[in-house]
């Protein structure tokens, strides 16, 4: 049970990471990697992505590189948004209910 | 010129790609070879930079990418679970 709740909470936390506009793989690995362990490892976005791409939440599209090989680009669709949003709120009340229930139970 | 050969690094890409390409058996081939494609590219994305010969950075870098596959869902106990991975998105 706890797997499906950090899957979810890894794939919103993906939407996140793209308000501010398209990434490419790599670069949301590195920015998710770094965090926490909101995902186990690298690979595992990628299955991930290709969840949120199929369920319409995020759509791609290529950029040439300089670097290297040409990249895809990850960007929020509007359904991608909405989602977003409905979990910010979903989320905060879990995690505010959480917090209480722990605070209260750490007091004497 | 310090550039080692190519061979063990390509050879570690290699294999890695042909053992994630197994485990992902199962799963339908248009999304096996978009999860393929990306891993791909995000390998040579990790090894621009790298010297092409450096199979120790390479390693490095594979451990980070590690089992793209958290454990495969299983049909016959959880058919609930499988069936919502593969249900539309709500929320």
């Amino acid at each position: 049970m706890l797997a499906q709740v950090r899957r979810g909470v890894a794939e919103h936390c993906v939407l996140a990471l793209l308000t501010k506009g398209g990434k490419y793989g790599f670069e949301l690995a590195r920015e998710l990697g770094a965090r926490g362990r909101i995902i186990a490892s690298e690979g595992t976005l990628y299955p991930l992505l290709a969840r949120l791409r199929r369920n319409g939440l995020v759509e791609t599209s290529w950029r040439e590189s300089n670097a290297g090989p040409p990249r895809r680009y990850y960007h929020l669709t509007r359904d991608g948004e909405l989602a977003l949003a409905s979990f910010k709120e979903q989320w905060r009340f879990f995690r505010d209910a959480v917090e209480e229930i722990l605070n209260e139970g750490s007091q004497e | 010129m310090t550039s080692k050969p190519a061979g063990e690094a390509d050879k570690l890409v290699r294999r890695y790609l042909a053992q994630l390409d197994a485990a992902l058996r199962g799963v339908d081939a248009s999304r096996r070879d978009e999860i393929l494609a990306e891993v791909h590219g995000h390998i040579e994305e990790g090894r621009t930079g790298l010297d092409p010969g450096d199979a120790a950075s390479v390693r490095t870098l594979l451990d980070k990418v590690g089992d793209p596959l958290p454990s495969p869902p299983r049909r016959a106990h959880r058919p609930r679970a499988a069936a919502a991975g593969t249900r539309g998105h709500r929320g």
